[in-house]
């Protein structure tokens, strides 16, 4: 099997995980789509023997990519006051245009440590490596983090507990 | 009792790429772009070094003896000059896409231009990108190796059972059941029998990512299933 092949195979299967992630970070399709493109072609530049774990790559290079792109812009989104664009029909269910909202109210690397632990179900040490904070630091946004999500959530989803972060 | 991981997953669960053949191609050629600039730029720094040490050490020599002189010679072509045998071996002229597509789909084509801009794609194929009738459409085409059943068995297998390859002519395509009369973007992607592959998205406004607040698009997917498997491109 060719490079290209072993590489389409992988991106075929680590491509909707990479897209939801970069979907809860961009809260928009577009940017979610042009995320994880740019994603998978910073992997592909690497695919080789040399890359032991591609999937755990993908995603370190996913979240610091969007990080990235955060410092470097010039106008940041605004919190959600309003939509900017009435909801496409097939992302429109409430659950998930309330859970974009209270996220697009956290700050980025906020932002980056729930969906890295909550989404991609990483370990406190692991989120600190990936975004270069300390554990303790992990800990302190994922619990600040936590209870915004949950006062925005809280009527949606009144049976939404807190983990351990939280306590 | 949910949590946020149970949340966060159902609100994703049915989130997919709109087309993620076409994104899976544009990721390997700008990741093929980004593997060949790092090589450009390791072997430059290596040749730097080694020319900065001939420098020193011709130097040295021309300061010891006297005899020897650094010189400049022709460094030869630049590594990142473009194969010509690279270009698409379609027959149809990179500039004449859109012309092309409003011959099988008659409408009036507009601010034609390449994806990237002025580059061919680095695997021999190519993308064009232009309105049509006020709508944008991108049209690729690149070469795949292996047979075109094959191919396109393992492009839908990531799909989640929504993707289905179906015998078309000259082809196979994938169609997506995801796909239908309400969707806002819509694009045919055929494996065609001589070794290339036909992409054909029209979006539903005149931007590149199309819009979510205007209607579908007024092509359906057999309107671009068309486009994507007529001869004309081919000769």
């Amino acid at each position: 099997m060719s490079r290209e092949q072993e590489f389409a195979e992988f991106a075929g299967a680590r491509m909707r995980p990479l897209y939801r992630a970069a979907w809860l970070l961009c809260g928009d399709a577009h940017r979610a789509e042009d995320l994880t493109q740019e994603t998978l072609a910073k992997v592909f530049a690497h695919w080789g023997p040399r890359l032991q774990n591609p999937a755990a790559y993908a995603h370190t290079t996913l979240v610091r990519t969007w990080i990235s792109h955060q410092r470097r812009r010039t106008h940041h989104e605004e919190p959600m006051a309003a939509l900017p664009e009435a909801p496409a029909s097939y992302d429109d269910s409430d659950l998930r245009m309330v859970l974009r909202a209270a996220l697009l109210q956290l700050e980025p690397l906020d932002r980056a440590v729930l969906v890295l632990r909550y989404l991609d179900d990483v370990s406190v040490e692991d989120v600190a490596t990936v975004l270069g904070l300390s554990s303790t630091a992990v800990r302190s946004r994922a619990k600040r983090a936590l209870a915004k999500v949950r006062a925005t959530l809280g009527d949606h989803l009144p049976d939404l507990q807190l983990s351990q972060e939280s306590r | 009792m949910t949590d946020l991981t149970d949340v966060l997953h159902r609100a994703t669960d049915d989130l997919a790429p709109e087309a993620p053949d076409l994104l899976l191609d544009r990721a390997v050629r700008r990741g093929g772009h980004l593997r060949r600039r790092r090589r450009v730029v390791t072997v430059s720094s290596a040749v730097a070094g080694v020319a900065a040490a001939c420098v020193v050490s011709a130097l040295t020599l021309a300061r010891t003896d006297g005899a020897v002189a650094p010189q400049v010679t022709d460094p030869g072509p630049s590594l990142s000059t473009p194969d010509a045998s690279r270009e698409p071996r379609v027959t149809v002229d990179r500039h004449d896409f859109g012309a092309t597509f409003s011959r099988i789909v008659p409408g009036a084509v507009t601010d034609e231009h390449d994806v990237p801009a002025g580059r061919v794609h680095e695997n021999g194929g190519y993308e064009s990108t232009f309105l049509w009738n006020g709508y944008r459409v991108a049209v690729a085409v690149w070469p795949y190796r292996g047979g075109a059943r094959a191919v396109c068995d393992q492009n839908v297998k990531g799909s989640l059972g929504t993707q289905t390859c179906v015998r078309v002519r000259g082809g196979w395509a994938v169609h997506d059941s995801t796909m239908g009369d309400q969707s806002l973007n819509r694009w045919s992607s055929v494996l065609r029998d001589n070794g290339f592959r036909m992409w054909v998205m029209i979006y539903n406004s005149a931007d590149e990512k199309g819009s979510n607040s205007a209607g579908p698009p007024p092509l359906d997917v057999r309107d671009l299933e068309r486009v994507a498997t007529s001869p004309l491109w081919f000769g």
